[in-house]
This record gives C-alpha cells, sequence and structure tokens, in this order.
C-alpha cells in the first residue's frame, strides 16, 4: 500500500514540475508578447494625436455607464472626476441599483438633479427603472433610479437609457485619468472593425487625489495593497496586453471597459446570471463575431489609466477574488463548446485553453503539489535539498514574473516616481510569493468548490474610505 | 527526476537577482534618458535665439539636427516642440534655421526614415517634416496615405493637415476618395479656411461623387459662408446621403438664409434627411420653422418626431406652446413622451428631486 502511494505521489510531484514548467512558459510567452506590444506602443506614442480627438466634432459619442450600489464613499468624487474628462461629446449615466445607503440623496444634492422622462432606446429586460433624473448644473449627467437586481441589470438598465453608439463602463469607485476617452475611442476610429477595447486599471490607494484626478501616484504603506498593486500590473501589463497582441483577449475589466452599444446589444446585454458578467460578455462577444464572420477587435491598450481603490483587508479581498474566480469558471462552463476549435482563433485554441488549463485547474494544482511536496518531504521519500530546491525555482520563478512585469512599467510608463514607492513594489514582488500567493491559491481552489457545490454567491460589502478619506458629507 | 536540481534553485536565484538588478538598471537609465532630453528642448530653444538672426547659435542648432537625424529619440524631443508650437521661429529665423537643419542632413535623414521598414520612424518624420514646414512636404508624405499600417496613415493625414495648403487638402481628398483612411478623420483635418477652396471644387468634380457626403461633412466643419449655398444645392438635389450630410453641414453653418432649404427638407422622402433637418433647425433657432416642426410631430417615423420635439423646446415660447399641445393631445404615445421628455428639461419643470 505505502509502495502504492509513494509511486503516486512522486508521479504527481514529477506532474506537478512539468505543469509549472509549462505555465511558465506560457507566462514567459505572454511577457514577451506584452513587451512586444508595449515597446510597439511607446515607439508609436508621438504619432498619436489624442488632442484633436478630444475636439473633434466628429468624435464618436460616448456614454459612461456607473453601476453604483451603496456608493456613497465614493460617487461623488468618481462623477466629478469624469465630468471633467477631455472630451467633446458624452454623458455619465448613473445607475442607482436600490442602493439601501444616500448615494441618490447625495448625487441629487450635489448636482441638482430634477426628474426628466427619459425614453429607453434599447429592448433589454432590467428590474423596473423608477425614475431617470438629470442635472440642471451639467445637462450631461443622467441618473437612473431603479429596483435593486445586480451589476449586470444595472448596466443593461444604463445600456436601455444610453443615447450614444459606444459606451464605456465604469466601476463607481473609480476615477478616469483627463485624456483616458480619447485614447480609448481612437482605438475605434482608427481600426473600425474594433468592438471592445480594454485599458489598465491601476490602484489609487495611497496617491494623491486632488479635484477628482489623481495627482501624484505613489504607492501607501500597507503590504495588502502593495501586493495588489504588483498583480494588477502583472494581470494588465503583462497579460492583457500579451493576449491583446495574439488576438485572444478574454476579459475587457468590467472596471473600465469600452465596447459598440450596438453590438452588445445585439449580443443580448450583460448575462445578469453570473457575476463574471465581464469576461463572459467578452467570450460572448468573441463568439457571435467569430460565427458571423469578418475582420473583428477585442483589444487592450496600456495608456488610459482607470484608478481604482483596492480592498485594505483580507477579508474583503477574499470577497472579491472568490467572485472573481467563480466567475470565471462559470464563463469557462458556459463556452466550452469553444475550446479546441480552429473556428475560434486564437480564442479557441489559445485563450480558452489556457484559462482552463492554468487558471481554473491552476490554483488546484498548485496546491495539490505542495501538499504532495509536503507529504513527501514528511514520509522521507524526498530530500530536504530537493524539497528546498522545488520551494525555491517555484518561487523564484513567480518572482521572476513580477519582476517583468515593473520592468514593463519602467519601460513603458514609470507612474512611481519615487524610489520609495518604487522600493515597496519590488519588496512586494519578492514578498508575493512567499505567503501570499499560496493563500490566493486556497482562496481560488475554495471558490472552485463553492462553485462546484453551487453555493449562492455574494458581492460582499466592500467598505470604502473613499479617495479623499473624511470626503463623504456627514448624514444630516 | 528530482535528485540534483539544487544547483537549478541557485541557478534561478542568481537569475532573480540579475533581473532586479536589470529593473533597477531601466529605472536608472530612463531617469537619465529624461533628465538627456529636458536638456536637449532646452538646447532647442536656446540655440534658435529669440528675436534676430544674429541670436542664433548655428553651429550648436547643426549638432543637435545630427543627433535628431540620427535618433529617434531626438526626433521624439523636437517634435514634441514643435508640437508645442515653440518651434519653428515665424520670423525672419526661420529660413537660416531651415537651412542649418538641411545642412546637418537632417532632410535626408527624415527622406530615409519616411522610406524605412519601422513604421514609427515613417510615422514620426513625415510628422517632422510637416511641422518644420520644409518645402516639398505634400510630396514626401502622400506616399504614407496608403502605408499598410494604420498609426502611418493617420500620421501621415495629422502631417498634412499642418501642411495647410491646397495640395494637402488635395491629397487627403484624394485618399478620401481611394478609401485609404477612415472618411469621419479626413473630414474633420479639413476643416480650415485653406481646404475650403478644393473642397468646393472637389464637390463639382463628377470623381468625387462617392464621397461627396464627407465633402458636406467637411464643408459644414470649416464654418465659412463660401459652403453655404453648394450645401443649400446638395441638399435640394443630392442622393439620400448627400441630403443627409449636407443638412448636418447647413446646421453646423448655422446661418439664418439656409432655414427654408432646411424647412422644405422636413418634408424630404427620407426619415433621417428629416430627422437632420429638424437637427439642423435646432442650430439655426429660426421662429419661422415651428409650423413645418409641429406638423413633424406626427411623423411616421419616432425618431423624426423626437428631432421635431427638440427642436420645437429650442425655439422658446412659440415651440413650447406646440409641445405642451403635442404632450397632452397628440394620438401617438411615443411623440407624447418626448415632448414630456423635452419639456421637462425646461426650468419651470418638476421641482428638484425629492430621496426619502
Amino acid at each position: 500500500m505505502t509502495g502504492v502511494l509513494h509511486d503516486a505521489v512522486l508521479y504527481f510531484n514529477a506532474l506537478v514540475i512539468v505543469y509549472l514548467l509549462a505555465q511558465n512558459a506560457n507566462q514567459l510567452a505572454l511577457i514577451c508578447f506584452g513587451w512586444r506590444e508595449i515597446s510597439e506602443y511607446v515607439k508609436r506614442r508621438s504619432l498619436r494625436d489624442y488632442v484633436t480627438i478630444a475636439r473633434s466634432e466628429l468624435s464618436v459619442p460616448v456614454s459612461i455607464l456607473i453601476p453604483a450600489y451603496n456608493e456613497e464613499g465614493v460617487i461623488l468624487e468618481s462623477v466629478r472626476s469624469l465630468l471633467k474628462s477631455h472630451y467633446p461629446a458624452f454623458e455619465v449615466v448613473v445607475i442607482n441599483d436600490g442602493s439601501a445607503d444616500r448615494t441618490l440623496e447625495l448625487l441629487a444634492d450635489a448636482h441638482d438633479l430634477v426628474e426628466d422622462r427619459r425614453v429607453p432606446r434599447a429592448r433589454l429586460e432590467t428590474s423596473r427603472v423608477v425614475a431617470s433624473y438629470r442635472s440642471r448644473r451639467d445637462e450631461r449627467l443622467v441618473v437612473l433610479d431603479k429596483e435593486n437586481g445586480g451589476k449586470s441589470d444595472a448596466l443593461n438598465a444604463g445600456l436601455r437609457y444610453a443615447r450614444y453608439p459606444v459606451f464605456l463602463s465604469v466601476d463607481a469607485d473609480t476615477l478616469l485619468d483627463l485624456d483616458a476617452l480619447p485614447r480609448l475611442v481612437r482605438e475605434f476610429q482608427v481600426r473600425p472593425e474594433t468592438v471592445a477595447v480594454g485599458g489598465i486599471v491601476r490602484i489609487a490607494n495611497g496617491s494623491t487625489v486632488e479635484a477628482g484626478h489623481v495627482t501624484e501616484v505613489r504607492t501607501p504603506r500597507e503590504l495588502l495593497v502593495n501586493l495588489q498593486i504588483v498583480e494588477y500590473l502583472r494581470a494588465f501589463l503583462v497579460g492583457r496586453t500579451g493576449w491583446s497582441r495574439i488576438g485572444a483577449l478574454l476579459i475587457v475589466s468590467g472596471a473600465f471597459g469600452i465596447f459598440r452599444r450596438e453590438e452588445v446589444i445585439q449580443a443580448g446585454g450583460y448575462d445578469r446570471t453570473t457575476y463574471g458578467e465581464d469576461a463572459e460578455l467578452v467570450v460572448r462577444l468573441h463568439k457571435l463575431c467569430r460565427d458571423r464572420g469578418g475582420p473583428y477587435r477585442i483589444g487592450f491598450i496600456a495608456d488610459p489609466v482607470c484608478w481604482t481603490e483596492a480592498p485594505r483587508s483580507l477579508g474583503a479581498l477574499r470577497t472579491q477574488r472568490d467572485r472573481w474566480q467563480r466567475g470565471l469558471l462559470d464563463t469557462l462552463w458556459r463556452y466550452r463548446g469553444m475550446i479546441g476549435r480552429p473556428r475560434y482563433g486564437t480564442v479557441g485554441m489559445f485563450g480558452l485553453p489556457y484559462f482552463v488549463a492554468f487558471e481554473a485547474l491552476g490554483p488546484v494544482i498548485e496546491v495539490a503539489g505542495w501538499v504532495s511536496i509536503a507529504l513527501s518531504f514528511g514520509f522521507g521519500w524526498l530530500t530536504p535539498n530537493v524539497a528546498i530546491a522545488f520551494f525555491g525555482v517555484a518561487v523564484a520563478l513567480g518572482i521572476a514574473f513580477s519582476f517583468g512585469a515593473l520592468l514593463v512599467e519602467e519601460r513603458a510608463f514609470q507612474r512611481y516616481r519615487r524610489w520609495g514607492c518604487f522600493g515597496r513594489l519590488v519588496l512586494a514582488a519578492g514578498i508575493e510569493n512567499l505567503g501570499y500567493r499560496q493563500w490566493y491559491a486556497l482562496i481560488r481552489v475554495r471558490a472552485c468548490w463553492s462553485h462546484l457545490r453551487r453555493r449562492p454567491q455574494e458581492w460582499g460589502e466592500l467598505t470604502r474610505s473613499g479617495f479623499n478619506p473624511g470626503s463623504v458629507p456627514a448624514r444630516s | 527526476v528530482l535528485t540534483n536540481t539544487f544547483p537549478l534553485a541557485l541557478f534561478a536565484l542568481g537569475l532573480l537577482c540579475g533581473l532586479m538588478l536589470l529593473v533597477f538598471a531601466k529605472r536608472v537609465a530612463r531617469g537619465m534618458a529624461e533628465r538627456r532630453s529636458r536638456r536637449r528642448r532646452v538646447a532647442w530653444v536656446a540655440a534658435t535665439g529669440s528675436g534676430s538672426v544674429a541670436d542664433m547659435r548655428m553651429r550648436e542648432l547643426r549638432s543637435l539636427a545630427r543627433d535628431a537625424a540620427r535618433g529617434p529619440a531626438a526626433q521624439e524631443d523636437l517634435l514634441s516642440l514643435l508640437s508645442a508650437g515653440r518651434l519653428p521661429p515665424r520670423d525672419e529665423r526661420r529660413e537660416p534655421f531651415q537651412r542649418a537643419l538641411r545642412r546637418a542632413g537632417f532632410t535626408r535623414g527624415l527622406r530615409h526614415a519616411i522610406r524605412s521598414g519601422g513604421a514609427a520612424a515613417r510615422g514620426r518624420a513625415a510628422l517632422l517634416w510637416a511641422r518644420l514646414g520644409m518645402a516639398g512636404a505634400e510630396r514626401m508624405i502622400s506616399p504614407l496615405m496608403t502605408d499598410p499600417d494604420p498609426d502611418v496613415r493617420a500620421a501621415a493625414t495629422q502631417a498634412l493637415a499642418c501642411c495647410e495648403s491646397d495640395d494637402a487638402a488635395w491629397t487627403l481628398l484624394r485618399s478620401l476618395r481611394d478609401e485609404h483612411v477612415e472618411p469621419g478623420r479626413v473630414a474633420e483635418r479639413l476643416t480650415g479656411a485653406w481646404a475650403v477652396r478644393p473642397l468646393l471644387q472637389a464637390l463639382r468634380e463628377p470623381s468625387f461623387a462617392a464621397v461627396r457626403p464627407w465633402l458636406a461633412e467637411a464643408l459644414g466643419l470649416t464654418r465659412d459662408d463660401r459652403a453655404e449655398e453648394p450645401l443649400v444645392r446638395l441638399l435640394a438635389g443630392g442622393d439620400e446621403e448627400e441630403r443627409i450630410r449636407a443638412a448636418r453641414a447647413l446646421g453646423r453653418l448655422a446661418r439664418s438664409t439656409s432655414a427654408s432649404a432646411l424647412v422644405t427638407a422636413l418634408t424630404d422622402d427620407s426619415p433621417v434627411v428629416r430627422a437632420q433637418a429638424a437637427r439642423a433647425l435646432t442650430e439655426l433657432r429660426e421662429r419661422r420653422s415651428v409650423p413645418a416642426l409641429v406638423k413633424l410631430l406626427a411623423d411616421d417615423s419616432w425618431w423624426v418626431r423626437g428631432r421635431a420635439a427638440e427642436a420645437l423646446g429650442s425655439l422658446g415660447g412659440l415651440g413650447r406652446t406646440a409641445l405642451r399641445w403635442c404632450a397632452t393631445a397628440h394620438p401617438d404615445p411615443y411623440a407624447r413622451e418626448r415632448a414630456a421628455e423635452i419639456l421637462a428639461q425646461d426650468e419651470d419643470a418638476p421641482d428638484k428631486v425629492a430621496v426619502a
């Protein structure tokens, strides 16, 4: 019996090593693609005339949709930031998704809202929209008050009432760079086959925010937030840039993504039964466009920046990541028919198989690998130097890829100007693989288990301190 | 398999340290490059002088130009100064400035870059050539309008617009006709007074018939009075797309003399033309159009009714009276809704929302 277990564990260890090599080879390929894409982007920066787009009367008008549920801490700052965007034609549509707090009240006070009778311009199923309001101070601001139905439902309501042919979905806890809109819209103008484009989401915790805009980028002292900053850099600058390069981008972040409205409406809008509505929509768009035939593009560009507030506690982070993992699993299950089919191009042949092998199964194999190595070491089947070497290689490769992301950041943007802030990120990239990565793998395994058992999902309450803590007006 | 992997771990750790050093080195190098770039920009401005030719430091200019001919970073610096309008000088120093650049081999470098394999180099060279105001820019840049790379075509479009000449306008018009660039991107560049004459001439030429709608759009953006008459003619006798764009363009010109043509267009066969004419009348704020707009509230197309309601809303007292009638008594429910929506945007509309 022990002999069978011995053989099984050692074979599994070998399998884990092969898996680790394959995963890292993929990561390396993504870094190479990402580096190439970013380098090309940097080289061409001076060719891009965003000023004309920001002034032209022929620029595509954009509806900015902000679903808001209990966002009293951040909503005013977000709306203020969006309304200052440098762009000639846009509207900001805030969808109050039945908030129990003062989200609507604060908006009404700050923007002098009056009820109007906006007529829906698309047919999509949503919860009842109770009323629509517009601002007397800025006619570009529209607020929809609806019964609670979740984020997808709120976005669909926004889509129904939006006026313009292109819409940008942003989270309520985000701030946009002033010139983010021209940068995103340019992709639609220069490449008319574009269906959706994602921009980079960066973490604003610790940065200085003035008048709704990040004026000085800094990192906070909290380790947990710095770990997330490194994670975001890796995910966006390496992951999404790389996937975009080969035309297999599966996620346009719900916090910052711009879409052709007509295409999304034809696809049926956001799916109200999933929590990974952003990935689900993008994969559905890929499927529709591929089935229909003809050229199309779903891409990512790393320059337009959206700033968000990251969770500061492990509990909030766990809830967020649980939701992300379950959303991803749900999407992969729904579109399993696309996997490995050449008609779906790089999405079916590379993107989806990668996500199944390394994002859905990855954490399970990773955790099983740690257990297996520990067992082997405990039973004396593995010498200490081999166990340490295995651990060392796994950790070193993880750190190397995080450094790779920092290298891309330094090559292209260098947003973190202070050496102190940069030092914190380097430190976080090192520490990330010593505890945090293993904890995150466990969270994802737990999410997989909950998904299999079909446990109901929760959005959870993310406590927001606001971009300027203390900026929320006191309850009167 | 798992034995003797310790050296591998050591190698990985070594690699890691190397990578960390590389990250720091990149940061330091980037900082140095930024400082160099700042110095270079200051040097360009200083070498160009501030008033007379005597102030110019020709040797330094030639040295900077030689740098710019060779390296992309130096070209980017020069381009940023040109975009900010700090160079080239617009007085008597201009000619010696350009001569210094030519003597330093800068123009030869740009010619070479325009024919080079790198897309970024081609686009940058086109922008530099045009923004420096060098002779023959149109001839140098026009081949790039058929470049396979969309970024280069966009840069070439931008560069030609900087030339502000007849030749540049015709090159842009030909690329519009031959569909080398997205039509809206060309139209938005042809907005200066320099573009009006070529636009009007192209509007008359049969070879440009397919792109007349975009010519009309561009003429509207010029806001030049000379465009009114041809646009009115196009609105009366063009095909549907031409009439749509002509109506929009007349709205942009906002001249009261075109009101009667637009009112006539409210009875056009095409609902899109009717809607655009109603929208254009919103810009004109022409009270004579009220009866025709009221009639349009009973249009078959909901979109036209909506535009008519918006136009009436913009016309003040008389228009709003018509809207009030429409909001309560119009037989079509959508017309009632749209009229109510427009009326609600009035300052006298329902009070500020009270939230429980």
